[in-house]
């Protein structure tokens, strides 16, 4: 009879994590009370115990030479074809609008579509030129 | 860099998502450890346990968009990892899902009792902890070392894993029941449960 008390209790405990707060404060006193005064339990529990300090206890492994480094890298690698990836659609989307504007209120000649076309070409250099700098600051 | 690493998680993404790119960085370093060690408890060899951890932190910078602040960033970033790890499995053909990780193989048979007895009696407890959790179905131990090592809560792990907290509480008790069944220091605690 004792034992299969004891089993409830256990098989409570163990469903029940204690911190969990899921019993009612009866079933837990119930428990407590149970745990103080049988000493079969109360080695069942200093085990328990025993092997929960002993889990947060577990060395971890450590984490292989160069893998932050290989990590942070692919991050940055990511990063910037995102970033390459944007100032293309910036650039076509730019480019658009400079033809449109040139069809619009130029003349649409020859002549005046390229230099159009070399003030766009210098914009997206000086672009390219600042946010490579950026990137050497920032690294 | 000294000041951003008392900064929060949630605001180091808010950040990062401002552009400082610095902070993601910050969230790398303060996590490779444990996604390292999460990977490796699933995939159980330490290159591929590596490629998961670096898969995980660029699905999770990628992603970064869609968390939602005030959302915890660790369990956020372990289902990742998690979800990552077993994709390796399935990969390597044996499981296809999380249910076929339930399935033991022959070699998480606990070890008979004359194995057992006929074991050194020196050997380390750490050592014997260590066999029984390897002993466990993966996801058993999984779940039990997140709870136990890592101390996740139930909500957390339920996160982690993507199943319900209802569902967790099962799968954690049977870990526990396991992990004292094949524990050769607590005989007694076998033979009341059975
Ligand atoms: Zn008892």
């Amino acid at each position: 009879m004792a034992k299969d008390l004891c089993s409830v209790m256990r098989t409570n405990f163990d469903r029940y994590d204690v911190d969990s707060k899921e019993l009612t404060q009866e079933e837990t006193a119930g428990m407590q009370k149970h745990f103080e005064s049988c000493a079969p339990c109360q080695s069942w529990l200093a085990k328990w115990e025993m092997l929960r300090v002993c889990t947060k206890q577990m060395e971890e492994l450590p984490v292989p030479a160069g893998l932050t480094d290989r990590i942070i890298a692919s991050i940055e690698k990511e990063r910037s074809s995102v970033s390459i990836v944007r100032e293309f659609a910036f650039a076509f989307g730019c480019f658009a609008i400079f033809i449109a504007l040139t069809m619009v209120f130029g003349q649409g000649t020859g002549q005046e579509l390229l230099t159009w076309c070399s003030c766009f070409v210098l914009l997206i250099s000086a672009q390219r030129l600042c946010s490579s700098l950026q990137l050497g600051e920032a690294t | 860099m000294q000041t951003l690493q008392t900064y929060t998680d949630d605001k180091l993404i808010e950040l990062t998502l401002a552009g400082e790119q610095r902070c993601y960085e910050v969230l790398v370093r303060r996590y490779t450890r444990l996604v390292f060690n999460i990977a490796f408890q699933i995939v159980k060899e330490e290159g591929a346990a590596a490629d998961v951890t670096q898969e995980t932190f660029l699905k999770a910078y990628k992603a970064l968009a869609r968390f939602r602040i005030g959302q915890k960033f660790k369990p956020w970033l372990l289902r990742i990892a998690t979800n990552s790890a077993l994709n390796v499995i399935r990969a390597s053909s044996q499981h296809t899902s999380l249910d076929d990780l339930l399935i033991e193989s022959p070699a998480d048979e606990p070890r008979s009792k004359e194995d057992i007895e006929s074991e050194v009696e020196s050997k380390m407890l750490q050592e014997e902890l260590s066999r029984v959790l390897a002993s466990l179905k993966p996801i058993h131990r999984h779940i039990f070392l997140l709870r136990y090592q890592y101390d996740l809560s139930y909500e957390e792990i339920s996160e982690v894993m993507n199943e319900p907290v209802s569902t967790i509480k099962s799968l954690l008790f049977r870990a526990r029941t396991a992990v004292r069944e094949r524990f050769k220091e607590m005989p007694e605690a076998s033979k009341t449960e059975r």
